[in-house]
């Protein structure tokens, strides 16, 4: 939700280096980020601030997971990928490497894909490359959605036609 | 000359059901030929209770006009029969494909006996029907024999 | 833990209600989402749901209208249907919606099969194609056809068209037809199947020529009054004899269905009015009663013969007027019938005209009890009508019992019955007659033995029965030259009349019988099908008593023996099938009445029939027909009926057909023998579109009934 931005982020992890002239810190080993109801789980995150706190992170795993509550609506929005990159400024999720994204019972696949955070709308893209390999499976975007028709009543199909049938045969005239 | 009387009854079956509508006269035929006798309980009531049920799939007859006299006049007609059926076990599963008997039967024709013609006509079709029952079982017979 | 069983679920899981619209499966390059939930996918987007699948350059799908907008060569399957066109933009759930420059094709696999082996691919193009209901769509500015794709030989250019999937129809409204790029035919309406079947609401002109009538052309207009009433009114112009306005009319409900139909001629050749009236009615009143009513009538005897060129018009004399009602129970049968006729006289052949049976009460019974016997009873009450001959009341009741005794090689059936008949007569001075009544008892035995053997011939092995047939029939002697004549014959004699009582057909003459009926039948029965091959059959009746009983001056004979009956034929392999029957009189040593007759049906389009028949006296004809393929794509068909006696050709036939692969043209020229010394000469040409509907005059009937086994060159694979 947007609140997320407020709240205090936590991280775990088996082992962490921080460089302090960069501003860096890397933690290694079942990794949790947890902020509000946003939460990252990787091998491996490096993140990255400025003065005002945490702004870039970039989680690797096999795959990293991803999961936020959406703003006013009870529900959860998830992602798996290869690599994660998540921007608190732009608000923007970046999923690279077998994504997949999961937002109430619609799922979408692909090689890259971006989530705003705060707009709650994703762009996924194919691998342009495995377009030029030959030998590469085909990489393509699969989405899976359900239609959310607005429970009026279903329009009633018009009745058939009372199907029609010729006399039988048997009537001969000349 | 090879000829023996023939050792096998043309119901093979302890109990047979005929599927057809029970006004048709080849319906009561089969029902005649397999209850003769005094064998009423090889004729089933249901094709539940049947070891074979034989369906009628359709019947037609047919009149054409065969020959017509020097003056146009209809002389002969060739009456057709045509009988599709076919064989079920009693779970209703189709061990003899639905086949065809057609039977013809030529007939004179004038018109001033219209009235006795049209029965005549009404005979050689039970004719036919009788000769197509016998048939029918005739072929069971053989093909449950072999 | 208790390990989990996977077994396999052998229901199929019914799709449920909300899965009713189904998910919706997309598959693109690209992909995302905006912000009214709308998924927009790029790079050849395919998007699939249960009751369809979609491909397109580019798709919209949104989420909450269930809706899709896809552009850029979009090609639609859904149920039957396969549509491509620039864009698209459809409620997949409600199927509404529309394409623009559709082109469709119908799902032609369904068709070919259900009805016809008739080789259809119903396809066009529009200028806008409308989604009006699950499977219901209407074109605007449509082009259809059913020829193949590369072959545009025949387009319907029509402004709306309908195409209703679930009933398989297609509706026109203002179609003109373009056959080979000419307009030839302009309709406001018209429907056709979709699926190949018969039923073609194309009622198309049809032009030909009749000696009788000249050239002819009638247009025929088809109203549809409702599902189960429609009426079609045919203005008929010809030539030699001015308008003729047919009308026919038809209904249909579930408990009864009848048709009306009639034509009026104001005939300028005769200067009289000409008309005629059929009508035909089927009823079931109430479970096991039905009734039949049939009334035909013309204005003149000449009638058919000027104005109908088919033979079973022409040779029509006798129309029926019937009414019957019939009740059927289970083990009996009661009908009241009322009957007449009108008799068409032709005056070089002048006919007495049949007996009225005003009414006919008839009750019939069939039963067999527990002890093996077979109660038969036919009981008739009828009062017989007629302008000029004697008329009366006669009642007619013959209840028999037979005791069939029957094993697996023989049988035995010894039947006795009484025929009891009384009559009620007019007499009047013309026909000055009394009362009578007649008892007769009837004792027959039937018996038989069954020899079998297995032979093998031509490679076949075959069973062979061998089947003596031994028929004694006893009925005394009683005069009944006083007796008036209402319905009786004597009949053909073949195998059926060799083992009935009564040589005479209906009930007012019993023949006096002592005498024995030999037969021997033999069959050749393939073992593999059962079926039989071939049969041999010879018999003959032997009188112990001449025959005394006649008809109204009849000659009585004092022959030994009936003539011999002999017959050899079947279907000898699956093209072909022969017969050769002869009946020989002992007595004078000559055949009577023989006929051979011989069809070559190697497959559908290729038939050669050939007949020779001859009843001494009556008939010597020789008749030839045949189907032929002369060339690619081109048959011919031909009938040649030659009477040898009468030195002249009964009917004759000569017909052409091109099959276009979606089209086929026939022309037929048909001669047929319509009185003494006059016959009728016709010539019809016919184009007929797959799937349409068939244009021009119907030859297909004339040749169906000339060329026995003749095959529409459209519908042979």
């Amino acid at each position: 939700e947007l609140a997320d931005r407020t709240k205090p982020v936590n991280l775990e992890a088996d082992s962490v280096t921080v460089d302090d002239i960069h501003k860096t810190s890397v933690y290694v080993g079942s990794v949790v980020l947890i902020q509000g109801t946003m939460l990252l789980r990787a091998d491996r995150i490096e993140v990255s601030e400025n003065g005002e706190g945490f702004n870039k992170a970039v989680a690797y795993g096999n795959p990293v997971y991803f999961r936020q509550k959406r703003d006013k609506v009870d529900e959860y929005v998830e992602g798996y990928a290869s690599r994660i990159d998540m921007d608190s400024k732009s608000n923007m999720v970046y999923l690279t490497g077998n994504a997949r994204l999961k937002k109430g019972e619609d799922e979408l696949r692909g090689h890259t894909m971006t989530y705003n955070t705060t707009s709650e709308v994703f762009e996924a893209r194919n691998d342009p490359t495995a377009a030029k390999d030959p030998n590469a499976p085909a990489s393509r975007v699969r989405a899976v959605i359900r239609p959310k028709v607005k429970t009026e009543t279903p329009a009633v199909a018009q009745p058939p036609l009372p199907l029609r049938s010729t006399p039988a045969p048997t009537l001969v005239k000349p | 000359c090879g000829f023996q009387l023939r050792g096998q009854s043309d119901i093979p079956y302890s109990s047979l059901y005929i599927d057809g509508n029970t006004g048709s006269g080849l319906v009561i035929n089969l029902k005649r030929i397999i209850r003769a006798g005094g064998h009423k309980e090889r004729l089933a009531a249901s094709s539940k209770e049947a070891e074979r049920t034989i369906q009628i799939i359709s019947e037609a007859n047919n009149k054409i006009i065969l020959s017509l006299s020097g003056a146009g006049r209809v002389r002969e007609y060739q009456l057709q029969y045509r009988v599709k059926y076919r064989m079920l076990t009693a779970q209703a599963k189709e061990i003899l494909l639905p086949t065809e008997i057609v039977l013809y039967r030529d007939m004179s024709y004038n018109d001033t006996d219209i009235l006795a013609k049209g029965d005549e006509e009404q005979q050689l079709y039970k004719d036919m029907q009788t000769d197509a029952a016998q048939q029918i079982l005739r072929r069971i017979a053989l093909l449950h024999g072999a | 833990d208790d390990n989990v069983s996977l077994h396999t679920a052998t229901d199929l899981i019914p799709v449920s209600k909300t899965d009713q619209e189904g998910a919706v499966f997309i598959d693109a390059d690209q992909m995302d989402e905006s912000k009214n939930q709308q998924v927009n996918a790029r790079g050849n987007v395919e998007l699939r749901r249960n009751k369809g699948v979609l491909t397109a350059d580019e798709v919209h799908y949104q989420a909450d209208t269930d809706t899709v907008q896809a552009t850029g060569n979009v090609n639609l399957k859904q149920q039957g249907l396969t549509v491509t066109g620039p864009a698209l933009e459809l409620q997949m759930g409600k199927q509404i919606g529309n394409m623009t420059q559709p082109v469709f094709e119908l799902d032609s696999a369904a068709v070919a099969s259900k009805f016809t082996n008739m080789s259809l691919t119903p396809r066009g193009n529009a200028d806008i194609l409308d989604f009006v209901g699950e499977n219901q769509y209407r074109l605007k500015n449509a082009a259809y056809t059913t020829c193949p794709v590369g072959n545009d030989d025949w387009y319907l250019r029509v402004k709306e068209l309908d195409i209703d999937n679930t009933r398989q129809v297609g509706t026109a409204h203002s179609a003109v037809l373009e056959f080979k790029g000419t307009p030839i035919l302009y309709t406001p309406w018209m429907d056709f199947p979709l699926d190949g079947s018969r039923r073609s609401g194309l009622l198309a002109p049809t032009f030909g020529t009749t000696s009788k009538s000249g050239s002819e052309f009638s247009i025929p207009y088809y109203w549809n009054i409702a599902p189960n009433y429609d009426a079609t009114i045919t203005p008929r112009l010809m030539t030699k004899r001015g308008t003729q306005l047919g009308t026919e009319f038809r209904y249909l409900t579930s408990t009864y269905r009848g048709i009306l139909d009639g034509d009026f001629l104001a005939d300028t050749q005769t200067q009289t009015n000409r008309w005629r009236f059929f009508g035909a009615h089927d009823q079931v009143f109430a479970p096991g009663v039905t009734g039949h009513f049939v009334y035909q009538r013309v204005s003149d005897n000449d009638y058919f013969r000027d104005l109908s060129s088919q033979i079973s018009a022409t040779s029509l004399t006798n129309l029926n007027q019937e009414a019957v009602v019939s009740y059927q129970a289970d083990w009996w049968r009661a009908a009241v019938r009322v009957q007449q006729y009108q008799t068409l006289q032709d005056p070089n052949a002048p006919v007495i005209p049949p007996y009225k049976r005003l009414p006919q009460l008839t009750w019939q019974a069939m039963t067999s009890t527990d002890n093996g016997l077979d109660i038969n009873v036919n009981t008739e009450l009828t009062r017989f009508d007629h302008p000029t001959l004697i008329t009366g009341t006669r009642f007619v009741a013959y209840p028999s019992v037979a005791m069939p005794l029957i094993n697996q090689f023989g049988y035995i059936t010894p039947k006795v019955g009484v025929h009891y008949t009384d009559y009620v007569l007019n007499s009047t001075p013309a026909n000055p007659a009394e009362n009578s009544s007649r008892t007769l008892p009837i004792m027959s035995v039937d018996s038989g033995v069954y020899f079998d053997r297995d032979v093998n011939w031509f490679g076949g092995h075959y069973q062979q029965s061998l089947e003596p047939r031994a028929y004694y029939v006893y009925i005394p002697y009683t005069d009944q030259s006083a007796l008036p004549n209402f319905d009786s014959a004597v009949m053909d004699l073949n195998y059926s009349q060799l083992f009935t009582e009564n040589q005479f057909i209906g009930s007012d003459r019993i023949n006096n019988a002592n005498q024995l009926t030999l037969a021997m039948t033999s069959r050749l029965l393939d073992t593999e099908t059962g079926l039989e091959r071939i049969r041999f059959a010879v018999g003959q009746r032997l009188y112990f008593t001449p025959q005394k009983v006649t008809l109204p001056n009849g000659v009585a004979s004092n022959d030994t023996s009936s003539d011999l009956l002999a017959s050899l034929g079947g279907q000898i392999n699956q093209a072909w099938r022969a017969e050769a029957a002869i009946q020989y009189n002992t007595q004078l040593n000559e055949t009577v009445r023989n006929s051979f007759t011989a069809s070559y049906r190697p497959e559908p389009g290729k038939v050669m029939n050939f007949s020779y028949r001859t009843i001494s006296g009556e008939i010597n004809q020789i008749d030839l027909s045949a189907q032929w393929p002369i060339a690619p794509r081109w048959y011919g068909m031909m009938r040649y009926n030659y009477s040898l006696m009468d030195k002249r050709v009964v009917e004759g036939l000569a017909g052409l057909e091109y099959n276009g692969g979606c089209w086929a043209a026939r022309g037929v020229f048909q001669t047929i023998a319509t009185a003494a010394n006059v016959s009728s000469t016709s010539f019809f040409i016919q184009l007929e579109l797959n799937g349409l509907g068939r244009l021009g005059s119907n030859p297909l009937d004339a040749l169906k009934l000339s060329v026995p086994g003749y095959t529409n060159s459209n519908e042979i694979k």
